[in-house]
């Protein structure tokens, strides 16, 4: 192969290739020329001639280079043996003869430009392939003669893939001294070709540019610049952009011509830091180029038959993010080849092709950069992983079970995590996915694992396409812009102050379950005439919260500047950014304005509740308050805030636990008296009002004081035995020595509100039950009673059970599997949520009503996504009716379902 | 003149070497990758007929076999519609020419013809 037949992936590979090697001559060159050699500089020149041209198939060269490099490093080495004359002239002679290869190259360019022929070939309309056909038609033409540009182009297989025209356009010209060819009997001697003609020219395509004489040209008076002088260029031109804006605010109400002026230069500035940006951009090719060689390497030491595919090589990007993208790229190629793809007998016994294929391919959108690594091989080991979870302690067995793949493709980023039990030579050295992740955070990018057992697995890496300029949100909070990285921003959604809780000082809103923190923008950074309408969810990373801001003016690309010699330093802002307008937004940093905000928090809030524990661990989060002398519990899914006692307008005929009613925040809320439903005597008026929130019910009750939240798992639930009278308590737990009286205020809400027992409706409007059979699931006998007495009146035959696991010894023994269970969520023992899954994993046939007094959305859900038919809320005995009936179909349907799957097996 | 039929699916070889016999072909065949390669090696034919995807050693691999074994190898190969990228792969890899299904009997027989001429 010479340098004259060689085939690049892109213009700018052979740009760069030849710029480099015209540099290294050059230091080969002066390194001899000079009085006293500087023989460790050529030696290192050699070297990367040696490599660079093993990479792109010189083989002559590159074994030419070898011997100089042996040779000088015998010089090297023995710095006292005599310079021989022998040697500067094999130098000199060496930078001669690639100077010649090259020339020869640029010099034949300009040759050919005299002589080509132009050909249109037309495909047959009715042809399938067309593709396969115009790639068949140039690689005949190839064999024959030289190609010099073609549409579709030579240089992308994948343009071929794609090609559905029915022209092929080809300029070549003879090779040497080859006979003349006769090329309509070649055209016609291929299927579905139909015509060709000769023509004039191919006009200018774009494609194959790369070829002419002018690129010729513009290639030799390419320069090389150091990034610095860019990141110089790019800081100088955002200055003078603030610049800009800091006069045009000044000279804002003087004469239009003095404006035009201003938007002139800014015009001009703004170019210039367009095109100086543009001038750090490279194609990826010149990253990718390096890794076929690298597969072939780590195919051989495997012993794996691997090959890869690239795509998408002329995808620009910023040189400093690619600079940054070559080790977390090839350890993504690495821990395909070694992890992912399996050893060919194993491929073989799966019937998969022999070769394993790895698949890198590059894309750009919208100023962000995608890479894929894929492969074919075995994808992820999900319960490996959930083993190692275990046994690395990241997990508990119960969380390991029920971890979903979201959670355990995070933990392949986590430090020191790899799938592979052995360390293997290639990858796994330390050197973990970690880094990778750690890599594309600090770009601003993103990271994600798509895995299908069997099929393969694909890394998705989606990075800015500059590290200078960010896609941001910006928002408005009175006359003040601000920036959030759009990478951060989770979800917006309007702003409605009821969706917080208030707690011990601390705003929350509910995050899937969890308590978010929740931060009014406005008054942390006190901005006057701010009017909160939206609310904004960022992450970054593991830090999480939530902002209000007034309104949200739309994502715009900004050029990042620091923030350092225009203002003040603020640490939780990055830097600044110039709008089109003119004003200059700041941009925030997500995990720096969480340590801000997290601070404060740290002395107002006992540990918030641990994040992982209500999902994971069987269990709920539980406001502790006291009355009297002894504490009791309320689940935090119901409390909407604690707010500090306010004034009881007491109201006669009320029921007794009713105090009266209070106003918060111009409405008014029914006030139960936490003694009374304690019985806790008649002490002194409590100091704090809990707002409870459940059932579409608001009402206020009042408490002597609110101590914190505990996470209190349902197995550590005990049931308290139950006398006659109302059911206060559901249960009780023991926290740090203290227990703990859990209220059951569902039954407490059927108490103090008017009766909406079934017996308001009419009975003939709710379906006959007849011959249904229910399981029903309620710690709240009171429910139970009710819930029974509804359903048994239209039909159904019912068995209750006080809470989970005793309706799941219940199914175990059954004669007779019931056609619907109906539970509550808060149970002792076992709760909803498990019992729901239990039944649904046990007795799939068996249709499931959950439902509960928890109006957060998230709980129903969570709910459906166990596998719930139907969510309701407590005490709409009419509806859960209904809903038996519908779902007692469902489940004898399902039951037909179960059987005839039964049958196919 | 000799031609090897390498097809997973009987009843394609079947349909095929009835329209070459009539033709005046002498048809081999071959069930899969790994036999197309031995065949070719022990009787080599003048021209092979290939499907492109088969189990267990695909078209592409019993190309490559059967071009590194003899570099003037005459090899169609047959594809369905959708396997563009892999023909181009198979003419890389020294196809002479392709055939799509569903094929009208003709094209087979053009396509051998300018193989073979």
């Amino acid at each position: 192969m010479t340098f004259y037949e060689l085939t690049w992936d892109s213009p700018e590979e052979k740009e760069l290739f030849v710029a480099e090697l015209g540099d290294l001559l050059q230091t080969l060159e002066d390194s001899w020329l000079s009085g006293e050699p500087d023989v460790a500089a050529a030696f290192r020149a050699a070297h990367t001639i040696k490599g660079s041209a093993a990479m792109v198939g010189l083989d002559d060269w590159s074994s030419r280079a070898h011997n100089l490099e042996d040779r000088l490093d015998q010089i090297r080495k023995n710095p006292d043996d005599q310079l021989e004359e022998s040697l500067r002239l094999d130098v000199l002679n060496f930078v001669d003869f690639i100077r010649q290869e090259l020339n020869g190259r640029v010099n034949s360019e300009a040759n050919a430009e005299s002589s080509p022929q132009h050909w249109r070939i037309t495909l047959s309309p009715a042809c399938a392939l067309k593709g396969a056909r115009a790639f068949q038609i140039l690689q005949r033409v190839g064999e024959l003669a030289r190609i010099v540009s073609s549409r579709p182009s030579g240089e992308d297989i994948q343009e071929f893939e794609r090609f559905d025209g029915n022209t092929v356009d080809v300029s070549f010209e003879p090779i040497g001294d080859q006979p003349p060819v006769d090329w309509p009997e070649i055209f016609r001697s291929i299927p579905e070709v139909e015509e060709w003609e000769q023509i004039e020219s191919m006009e200018e395509d774009p494609k194959s540019r790369g070829t002419t004489a002018a690129q010729a040209q513009q290639r030799e008076n390419m320069i090389r610049i150091h990034p610095q002088v860019l990141e110089g260029l790019l800081d100088g031109l955002g200055e003078l952009l603030m610049r800009h804006a800091e006069l045009s605010h000044r000279l804002n109400e003087t004469s239009p011509a003095v404006k035009e002026a201003l938007d002139g230069v800014k015009q001009i500035a703004m170019n210039l830091q367009d095109m100086t940006l543009r001038a750090r951009m490279l194609p990826l090719s010149t990253l990718f180029h390096q890794y076929p060689r690298a597969v072939h390497d780590i195919a051989r030491k495997l012993s794996k038959d691997i090959t890869l595919s690239v795509e998408g090589g002329e995808t620009q990007l910023d040189r400093l993010v690619m600079d940054r993208l070559h080790e977390p790229l090839l350890h993504l190629i690495r821990n395909a080849a070694d992890h992912g793809i399996e050893t060919a007998s194993e491929r073989l016994r799966k019937g998969k092709p022999l070769a394993g294929h790895i698949f890198l391919q590059a894309s750009s959108r919208k100023g962000r950069v995608r890479i894929v690594v894929a492969d074919d091989g075995r994808g992820i080991d999900w319960n490996g992983l959930r083993n190692k979870a275990v046994a690395r302690d990241v997990m508990t067995a119960d969380q390991a079970r029920n971890a979903t793949s979201e959670s355990l493709v995070a933990m392949l980023f986590l430090p020191g995590f790899s799938t592979k039990d052995q360390v293997s030579d290639l990858s796994g050295r330390g050197v973990g996915l970690d880094v990778v992740k750690d890599t594309v955070d600090q770009l601003h990018g993103d990271i994600r694992v798509e895995s299908e057992p069997g099929r393969g697995t694909r890394f998705i890496m989606e990075l800015p396409m500059t590290m200078a300029i960010l896609s941001a949100l910006l928002i408005a909070i009175g006359p003040v812009v601000l920036g959030i990285p759009v990478l951060n921003v989770e979800r917006i959604e309007p702003w409605h102050q009821d969706d917080v809780k208030h707690t011990l000082g601390v705003d929350m809103i509910d995050d899937h379950g969890h308590p978010l923190k929740v931060t009014v923008l406005s008054q942390l950074l006190k901005i006057e005439g701010s009017d909160p309408q939206m609310v904004i969810r960022v992450q970054d990373g593991a830090v999480k919260m939530a902002f209000v801001v007034d309104t949200v003016l739309g994502q715009q690309d900004v050029v990042i500047k620091p923030l350092g010699r225009v203002m003040p330093l603020i640490p939780w802002m990055t830097g600044a950014a110039l709008l089109g307008d003119g004003r200059v937004a700041l941009m925030m940093d997500v995990k720096r304005l969480a340590e801000k905000v997290g601070h404060n928090d740290s002395t107002a809030l006992p540990e918030p509740v641990a994040a992982e524990n209500t999902r994971q661990v069987p269990g709920s989060s539980w406001l502790v308050f006291g009355v009297g002398p002894l504490y009791y519990g309320i689940s935090v899914d119901k409390v909407q805030e604690v707010l500090l006692q306010g004034p009881v307008n007491r109201i006669v005929g009320q029921h007794p636990l009713v105090e009266g009613v209070t106003m918060i925040r111009e409405e008014s809320y029914p006030v139960l008296s936490g003694k009374k439903l304690m019985d806790a005597g008649d002490l002194d008026d409590g100091g704090y009002f809990i707002v409870v929130h459940m059932s579409q019910h608001r009402f206020v009750l009042s408490v002597d004081i609110v101590k914190e939240i505990v996470p209190i798992a349902w197995s550590q639930i005990q049931p308290v035995p139950h006398h006659d009278g109302l059911e206060v308590i559901m249960g009780l737990a023991e926290v740090g020595g203290m227990v703990i009286q859990l209220v059951d205020f569902d039954a407490v809400l059927s108490e103090i509100l008017p009766n909406e027992s079934v017996a308001g409706e009419q009975k003939d409007h709710l379906p006959s039950l007849r011959g249904v059979q229910v399981f029903l699931a309620d710690d709240s006998r009171l429910a139970r009673q009710k819930l029974t007495t509804a359903l048994i009146n239209q039909g159904a035959e019912v068995t209750a059970y006080e809470e989970g696991q005793a309706l799941m010894t219940g199914l175990a023994q059954a004669q007779n599997l019931p056609h619907v269970v109906v539970t509550d969520v808060e149970m002792p023992k076992m709760d909803g949520y498990h019992l729901l899954e239990q039944v649904k994993a046990e007795f799939p046939g068996i249709s499931v009503i959950v439902h509960t007094s928890l109006d957060g959305r998230l709980s129903k859900e969570h709910c459906i996504e166990l596998g719930a038919d139907f969510v309701l809320t407590k005490w709409d005995v009419g509806e859960l009716v209904r809903r038996v009936g519908l779902a007692s179909h469902q489940g004898m349907d399902n039951k037909g379902g179960r059987t005839h799957a039964l049958i196919a097996d | 003149m000799r031609v090897l039929i390498v097809d997973d699916a009987a009843f394609m070889r079947l349909r095929l070497k009835k329209l070459l016999t009539q033709d005046g072909y002498e048809v081999e065949e071959a069930g899969n990758g790994q036999e197309a390669v031995e065949k070719y090696g022990a009787l080599h034919p003048d021209c092979v007929l290939m499907d492109i995807t088969m189990p267990e050693m695909s078209g592409i691999d019993a190309l490559k076999a059967i071009k590194a074994e003899d570099p003037g190898a005459n090899v169609i190969m047959v594809s369905a519609l959708g396997q563009q990228a892999m023909v181009i792969q198979a003419i890389q890899h020294g196809a002479r020419d392709f055939i799509v299904k569903p094929y009208e009997p003709e094209r087979v027989l053009a396509s051998l013809n300018k193989v073979l001429s």
